[in-house]
């Protein structure tokens, strides 16, 4: 039955379907858009986001796509020019937290033992904490601003890489090709970084994308809660809190929670089609070629 | 009038390149109280030809042809009707009881629950069904089996379960797909030996299908070999598989170790692999690989042709072939 | 001298409710430079576990295993001794055993490497896919483009790059067609006889091992049972265990045969029968079977068995026989 199956699922070709597929194109063309605002936000971005000089509170119009806020400046480039400060530190944040927890993981996995034991200890330790506490605690003790708070994150996200790639050291490890490969003679560290970590980098990369989308919110969450972005900068998070102080003027706070929910969802999207390329299990179901 | 009369079954199933054929206008019938093996290696087309007759096809495929059942027609039937008809007169035994059976429901519960479902008896009745269903496939200590769930069974008890499902409501037909695939061989024999006892006591039919020529050879009554989605050959198994007359039934029997037969060491091996569904070749599916193979092979498909109780899809008789 | 050989080897495992599992209690088996050695037994009797223990992937818990001389020592992080190296192993699932994302080629390369040539050269790595009826194209190809028997051919190539002098094969053939298993099992003895390799094969089917083994030893919930040359033992198998196998293998030849079941089910390796482990099903059991249980020793033609109606250095008779002569007197 298994050789069925197989033969009915039929023989994928490496990258290519799962680009087709409008969920993942979707989740391309937000975050292309949302790299050429930032990049260009000067050209799009029609007043300087923190020029105080309009009347304060207009809803939405022709001069002010997005209206303006309580201090009269223009909520529509303050959203554009927030997309240089927000996706770019979650990249970046999240970039450096699977770096660091890959590295432990990796380093318990190989090691296996005492050293597993430990490294896992400490994992369960920050696992103890829920997410948000945590990183309020340690944004707190670093002080405000935008790059403690980047930094509380880094805190709080790397113990998930370093579950994941341990457990994917152990177990492609475990693997029938990288017993084969020990077998014929190569020593583990040769095993490690040529069998067992390309077979590991795939679904670190799909956490990494998903993750993104909750470093953002995190970062967001922390600059609502005033331990992250500080007045004046025209960070979405403290946008959004600032909105909800003066909800009568829905278009304060909705724009930049707009703004916000697409850059999610872009990466949300783009992370389930990347499961779907890098995953050996559902790479077989992605897309049927040649039977 | 035959149990179950298959006429011209054309099953397709959706790909990325649209449907492909599986199975290519299949032709066979089943007679009460007999054995009927189906025969055939990965990419045959003998288990779907199976799973369309009870409508568990995967979404999307589309089937041609006629299942007649006890005269009516099973792919016309509306999907509830079908129900009712394929689990009350037909029961199906899968090759991994580990998965075809609740892992969170007692084997008693399973049992009266198809009873109950289908013979409407009360709960106590049901239970002394069930009690007795389990006696019948030889199941040891049947009282404390009910209660107890199938992780806690072995293999080999576990496709004893399933058989007790399968009859519990006194079907005609039991379909049993590679029943025995997954079990020692000390446990299949097991197996062979009570389903031969069953339908004997029971008048059931029984539709083995197996890739094991070995497996079909015990308890056939017929057999029929199926090739790339089409049926190659069929017959009364004595005659089939002492006689075999289509070049693939030959090498399929050719290449298995006999176990009275001398040991040489050099099985004979038929070239190539069985095609799958999507690149069957044209004209007769096994000409790539037949060493018979003559210009026709490659354009038309021979038909089945039926002589004297047996049938054969191939014009050229290897018996004639010097 | 053997080029393998397995000494009294006990092999156990942790298992989580019920500590620890005996899986192999006491096994020697020895396979010579171009012989073929069939380890046949059904679920639950440790042939995997020997295997993985023939050639250092698990600890032994007692017991020796040699090779050409030298202990097999069991792989640590260092890589495994150059003398190891031509002691190889394929493993059951062809689909788990090749890296799905490199291409066959890199990994017969890899192979090459890792097996000590200094260069892999494109050249050999052809040569290898030759020796196992593949052609050289499929180098470029990954392993999700194959069939199943391919992949086992592409496995066995692999092995091949360390010019081994011996190879553990665990039940290679169990999950293909009957067309790929005449064609692998032909692969095998050819190269078994072309290379001089000696193979451990490690199977359930009888039939096949029956057509390519020259020596077989049955396998019972740990314990070796009975071990000859293969055509003896089919004309006459020694243990009830073996005799109840071999009649439990259906005869595709249309005659209706229909197999001999063996009442019961086997054990629970983690508590094993007292005394001889098989005397719950057998039917020739007596009085001693579950008080002792029986060591191997050899019969007069140089066989072994592990039963108690056959003592050491008699002429070999069916356990039948005996077991109504025994109760006679």
């Amino acid at each position: 039955m298994t050789e069925l199956a197989v033969r009915l699922r039929g023989r994928r070709r490496f990258v290519r379907p799962t680009w087709r597929q409008p969920l993942a194109l979707t989740g391309v063309a937000i975050a292309c858009l949302w790299i050429v605002i930032a990049v260009f936000a000067p050209l799009i971005a029609p007043h300087d986001p923190l020029a105080q000089t309009f009347t304060p509170a207009q809803p939405p119009s022709l001069s002010h796509l997005f209206g303006t806020d309580e201090l009269g400046r223009d909520v529509f480039s303050r959203v554009v020019y927030g997309a240089r400060i927000s996706p770019p530190i979650a990249l970046l944040l999240v970039g450096l937290a699977a770096i660091i927890g890959g590295v432990l993981g990796g380093v318990a996995g190989y090691f296996r033992g005492v050293v597993d034991g430990a490294l896992m200890r400490v994992v369960d330790l920050f696992f103890a904490f829920p997410a948000i506490i945590l990183a309020m605690v340690v944004a707190a003790v670093l002080g405000r601003g935008l790059r403690n708070a980047a930094l509380a994150i880094v805190v709080v996200a790397w113990p998930s890489y370093a579950r994941v790639v341990r457990g994917l050291v152990l177990s492609v490890g475990d693997s029938e090709f990288v017993q084969s490969a020990r077998l014929l003679g190569a020593p583990a560290r040769r095993a490690l970084f040529r069998d067992v970590l390309p077979n590991v980098a795939g679904p670190v990369f799909v956490l990494a994308t998903l993750d993104l989308a909750n470093a953002i919110l995190l970062l967001s969450g922390l600059s609502f809660l005033g331990l992250g972005a500080q007045p004046p900068q025209a960070e979405w998070g403290s946008m959004v809190a600032t909105g909800t102080q003066y909800f009568q003027w829905w278009w304060m706070g909705t724009f930049p929670g707009l703004a916000i929910f697409s850059v999610v969802l872009a990466f949300n999207f783009l992370g389930d089609s990347l499961r779907d390329v890098f995953d050996p299990q559902t790479a077989w179901r992605s897309e049927e070629t040649e039977p | 009038m035959s149990l179950l009369e298959v006429e011209g079954l054309r099953v397709r199933l959706p790909t990325a390149r649209g449907l492909t054929t599986v199975v290519d206008g299949v032709d066979y019938r089943v007679e009460r109280g007999e054995v009927f093996g189906v025969a055939g290696e990965s990419g045959s087309g003998k288990t779907m030809s199976m799973l369309a007759l009870l409508g568990l096809l995967p979404e999307g495929a589309a089937v041609e042809g006629s299942v007649l059942f006890g005269g009516r027609d099973l792919l016309r039937l509306a999907r509830s009707r079908l129900r009712e008809v394929s689990g009350r007169d037909i029961g199906m035994v899968f090759q991994d009881p580990l998965t075809s059976l609740h892992p969170m429901l007692s084997v008693g519960r399973q049992l009266t629950e198809h009873v109950r479902l289908h013979l409407g008896l009360d709960r106590r009745a049901a239970q002394r069904r069930a009690t007795e269903l389990l006696e019948e496939v030889r199941l040891p200590d049947p009282e404390s089996a009910v209660r107890a769930y199938p992780h806690q069974f072995s293999g080999g008890m576990r496709q004893r379960i399933a058989i007790a499902i399968a009859l519990a409501c006194r079907p005609k037909l039991l379909i049993a797909d590679e029943p025995t695939t997954a079990l020692d061989v000390t446990v299949q024999a097991g197996i062979l030996r009570l389903l031969d006892r069953l339908r004997r006591e029971n008048d059931l039919s029984v539709v083995l299908i197996t890739h094991d020529l070995g497996v079909m050879s015990s308890i056939a009554d017929r057999v029929s070999i199926f090739y790339a989605g089409r049926v190659v050959e069929s017959g009364p198994r004595e005659a089939v598989l002492r006689q075999p007359r289509h070049p693939y039934t030959r090498a399929l029997l050719d290449a298995l170790p006999h176990p009275e037969g001398p040991p040489e060491q050099r099985l004979v091996a038929i070239a190539g692999a069985p095609p799958s569904p999507g690149s069957i070749p044209p004209g007769c599916a096994f000409h790539p690989r037949c060493p018979y193979a003559v210009e026709t092979c490659r354009r038309d498909v021979p038909p089945l042709l039926a002589v004297n109780g047996r049938a054969l899809a191939c014009p050229v008789d290897p018996f004639t072939v010097p | 001298m053997s080029a393998l050989e397995l000494d009294d080897i006990v092999v156990e495992y942790d298992r989580r409710d019920s500590g620890r599992i005996r899986a192999v209690a006491g096994a020697s088996i020895s396979v010579a430079r171009g012989q073929i050695v069939g380890l046949v037994g059904e679920s639950g009797c440790g042939k995997s576990s020997l295997a993985r223990a023939a050639v250092g992937l698990v600890k032994p818990a007692g017991g020796t295993v040699r090779f050409d001389g030298n202990e097999v020592t069991p792989l640590r992080r260092r890589a495994r001794p150059r003398e190891l190296v031509r002691l190889q192993l394929v493993f059951q699932n062809p689909y788990s055993s090749l890296n799905p994302r490199r291409k066959v080629g890199s990994q017969l390369a890899d192979a090459l490497v890792d097996a000590g040539t200094r260069r892999a050269r494109a050249a050999r790595v052809r040569e290898l896919c030759e020796v196992v009826g593949l052609s050289a194209t499929a180098a470029e190809r990954y392993p999700h483009e194959f069939s199943g028997g391919q992949r086992q051919r592409i496995a066995i190539a692999r092995t091949l790059a360390a010019e081994p002098t011996v190879l553990v094969l665990d039940e290679p053939l169990a999950s293909l067609d009957a067309s790929a298993q005449a064609q692998l099992a032909n692969l095998l003895v050819g190269l078994s006889r072309e290379l001089g390799l000696g193979l451990l094969l490690i199977s359930h089917d009888l039939a096949i091992v029956r057509h390519v083994a020259d020596v077989v030893s049955v396998m019972y919930l740990g314990v070796i049972v009975e071990q000859g040359a293969t055509r003896r033992l089919w004309e006459l198998p020694l243990h009830p265990y073996s005799e109840a196998l071999i009649g439990a293998v259906p005869h595709p030849d249309g005659r209706g045969f229909l197999p001999e079941a063996l009442p019961g089910e086997v054990p629970d390796p983690g508590r094993p029968p007292s005394g001889c482990r098989f005397h719950p099903r057998c039917p020739y059991a007596f009085d001693r079977c579950p008080r002792e249980e029986p060591p191997l020793v050899p019969m007069a033609d140089g066989r072994l068995a592990a039963c108690w109606l056959q003592p050491e250095g008699a002429e070999p008779a069916p356990p039948a026989r005996l077991a109504t002569a025994r109760s006679d007197d």
